[in-house]
């Protein structure tokens, strides 16, 4: 995270983790979709080979919630592919929080969990802590036959911590949500960490729900309904 | 390698391609322009010399305030997104545009000099610069300055802007692509010298404690064998007669020792096969199994053992259950010390039973992290082989598992063996990923549950119905 005072800006780094294939540049790409231009910049693939990320993906967003406070977001993907750990981890330093998708058929479990063990590890290496870091879990590729099961990925996802989303990446479908979640996770933590809402003058939940709507994102995801309101985020109890 | 370094102008764009670009766009639109960066260095420039500039510079003041105005264009910087229009002391206007790359000013351009479309004269302080200055001159070099409309300019902008834009994008993405490229490389490496170095260490290391230890064994097992043999082939001397005759009760005794010193033979090999046992080292040779047939046969090797002690072995109804990839000699090894186990501390007429049954995934307390990813392989099969013995005291329920453990001295005399049994189900189960549990309650009996993981593509078998 950077905060510049003095020009009233945040910075804040997202990194899409999970195995390779899972759907990581497909998730940017829905994003950069549906964000208006002048909020979100180009989005940038840097060395790809077959459709496979060789270093990363970036996807720069850039906007103003109020207040002349200026929050700028920098989303990036990891390259799966299990030889490029040393890239993943250079990729990882210091990010505010990772949306970890998972492939949803049920021929990748022990690949999502390998993934999950590699990310557990590259956050160790960076200094992190997968226990404290701002994490939501994307089970994507919902569309595919052989997935696990709606009430299967409910049922882990009552008794796991992570909140859990469930994404076709390739339509857009869910990403949104992963996306808010995680920045609403993310903002929660800071805030409780670093007392943005006294330092800039802003209100959390204000600031979000501009923040969703800056970003083109439908508003019924933004409103304050329960299950996907912005703040403050629903506690485990509610889930 | 600090990805979230904040590259500037420098950093994305060769100045000499820069020139090239100015160039170009001078020669298009009539106008010259000028490149600095952030820091007010002058990164690339075209402009042509003006016959108006120069008629200008030919008078020492005309020139001396000409230099301090182009040293001050360097400073000018616009607030904010909108360009700012400056003129100079001789009425040349200049636009000075920031660079603004994915939001931030990185720079600016300053284009000029021209003459806005709309200015009719030049400042009447041009005229006093000098007493030689030709009013006539002037406004015949002023008429060939580049004459701008405000629309005009806004669209030449606009135009440098995008191809600027562009070019910083792709400086962006090369520099991006280069130093992760060696980023990439450097952390490799360090990781790889780094475990390099420890694989050393613990090669070293390795071999010399495989030295001491194939040491200690050979001569753990000479130390132990070379008596025991002479004691056997005493007693086999005394009881072929050897010796001279035996009475009847001296030869049912020398029995006793030869059959005792055979018993410790086995056992001496036995503690040296679970010296060499470690769990890591165990290769298995892992197939597909059905472990419902494991336990069948297991049972009908025990069988004969558990007529003699009259007690009834059997194997509750079995669910559906997958295949799963274990070494089936050492499960079945596993059960059978289980069972045999079981069938040594029932009480005669008592049963022992086995069931089969697949472990829901469930959460150990608090949910750990990643749950929802890890969990699906802590699915278990488990084997139960329950008995109604005399139990174990909850104190004892840790220690049994340990080789050489004896409940106590008199369970010992009674049941025989040396607790080697449990500490070998432990190894074959944690060598599977699995382990081994037990349940007692003294008096009652007790179950132990020999836990195999389920890894998550194993597909269920049609099992026997219930
Ligand atoms: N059917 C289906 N296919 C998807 C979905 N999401 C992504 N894909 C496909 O999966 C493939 C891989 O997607 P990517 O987004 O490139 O995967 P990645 O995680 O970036 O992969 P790496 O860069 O190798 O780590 C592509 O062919 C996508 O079209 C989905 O929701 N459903
Ligand atoms: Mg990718």
């Amino acid at each position: 995270m950077q905060v510049d005072i003095a020009h009233r800006e945040i910075g804040l780094k997202f990194v899409y983790y999970g195995p390779a294939l899972s759907g990581k540049t497909t998730n940017l790409q829905a994003l950069h979709r549906v964000m208006p231009e002048g909020t979100a910049g180009r989005l940038l693939s840097l060395e790809t080979r077959d459709d496979r990320t060789l270093f990363f993906d970036l996807l720069p967003l850039r906007v103003e919630v109020g207040s002349g406070l200026k929050i700028k977001l920098k989303l990036y993907t990891v390259p799966g592919q299990v030889i490029h750990d040393a890239t993943r981890r250079l990729v990882l330093q210091s990010a505010d929080g990772v949306a970890f998708i998972a492939d949803s058929r049920v021929s990748e479990i022990e690949s999502n969990a390998e993934s999950f063990r590699n990310l557990a590890e590259n956050l160790r290496a960076n200094g992190l802590d997968a226990r404290t870091i701002s994490l939501v879990i994307q089970f994507n590729k919902r569309d595919l036959p052989d997935i696990r099961t709606d009430g299967e990925i409910d049922a882990m996802a009552r008794a796991g911590r992570e909140p859990v989303y469930k994404a076709v990446a390739t339509d857009g479908k869910g990403v949104i949500e992963t996306f808010l979640g995680l920045l609403r996770l993310t903002w929660s933590h800071l805030q409780a960490e670093h007392k943005f809402e006294e330092r800039f003058g802003v209100d959390s939940r204000q600031l979000l729900l501009k923040l969703a709507s800056q970003l083109g994102l439908p508003k019924h995801l933004a409103a304050d309904r329960d299950g996907d309101r912005l703040w403050p985020p629903p506690s485990d109890g509610e889930k | 390698m600090q990805l979230e370094r904040n590259l500037g102008l420098v950093d994305l764009v060769e100045p000499s391609a820069l020139h090239d670009v100015c160039t170009a766009f001078r020669e298009l639109f009539g106008l010259g322009l000028r490149v600095f960066a952030a820091d007010g260095s002058l990164l690339a420039e075209s402009v042509s010399d003006e016959a108006f500039c120069t008629y200008v510079r030919e008078f020492g003041e005309g020139r001396r305030q000409c230099n301090q105005f182009r040293a001050q264009l360097a400073r000018f910087t616009a607030q904010g997104a909108e360009p700012l229009a400056v003129r100079c002391f001789a009425g040349c206007a200049y636009l000075a545009a920031p660079v603004l790359f994915e939001g931030d000013a990185m720079g600016k351009v300053v284009y000029g000099p021209y003459l806005p479309a709309d200015a009719t004269r030049l400042p009447s302080t041009l005229m006093r610069l000098d007493t030689e200055i030709d009013s006539a001159v002037i406004s015949e070099k002023s008429a060939s300055l580049r004459r701008v409309r405000h629309d005009t300019l806004d669209r030449i902008v606009h135009a440098f802007q995008r191809v600027l834009d562009l070019i910083l994008h792709s400086g962006q993405r090369a520099t991006l692509t280069s130093e992760t490229h060696l980023a990439t490389i450097e952390e490799s490496y360090r990781e790889i010298a780094v475990k390099n170095k420890r694989l050393e260490e613990t090669t070293v290391r390795l071999q010399e404690l495989d030295r001491l230890k194939s040491n200690f064994l050979a001569t753990v097992s000479h130390e132990l064998r070379t008596p025991l043999t002479s004691i056997i082939g005493y007693s086999e001397m005394l009881a072929q007669g050897l010796a001279g005759p035996l009475a009847e009760e001296q030869r049912k005794f020398i029995g006793t020792i030869l059959e005792k010193g055979e018993h410790l033979l086995r056992l001496i090999s036995a503690v040296l096969d679970i010296s060499t046992l470690d769990a890591r080292r165990l290769e298995l040779r892992r197939e597909p199994t059905d472990i419902a047939d494991l336990c069948a046969r297991a049972v009908e090797k025990a069988v004969a053992q558990a007529g003699r002690r009259d007690v009834r072995l059997e194997i509750l109804p079995v669910p559906q259950l997958p295949l799963i990839p274990v070494d089936p000699d050492l499960i079945e090894k596993a059960l059978l010390h289980l069972v045999d186990n079981a069938l040594k501390f029932s009480p005669p007429a008592g049963a022992v039973e086995i069931e089969l049954h697949l472990t829901e995934p469930r959460a150990d307390g608090e949910a750990s992290i990643g749950f929802v990813l890890l969990a699906p392989l802590r699915r278990f099969l488990r084997v139960t082989v329950r008995d109604a013995g005399p139990g174990i005291p909850e104190g004892n329920l840790d220690l049994i598992f340990e080789a050489f453990f004896q409940e106590d001295g008199s369970a010992t005399r009674a049941h025989g063996g040396l607790g080697l049994g449990l500490a070998l189900v432990r190894q074959f189960a944690e060598a599977h990923g699995g382990k081994v549990e037990v349940e007692s309650e003294p008096g009652k009996g007790s179950a132990f549950h020999l836990l195999l993981p389920v890894p998550p593509s194993a597909s269920i078998l049609p099992g026997a119905p219930p």
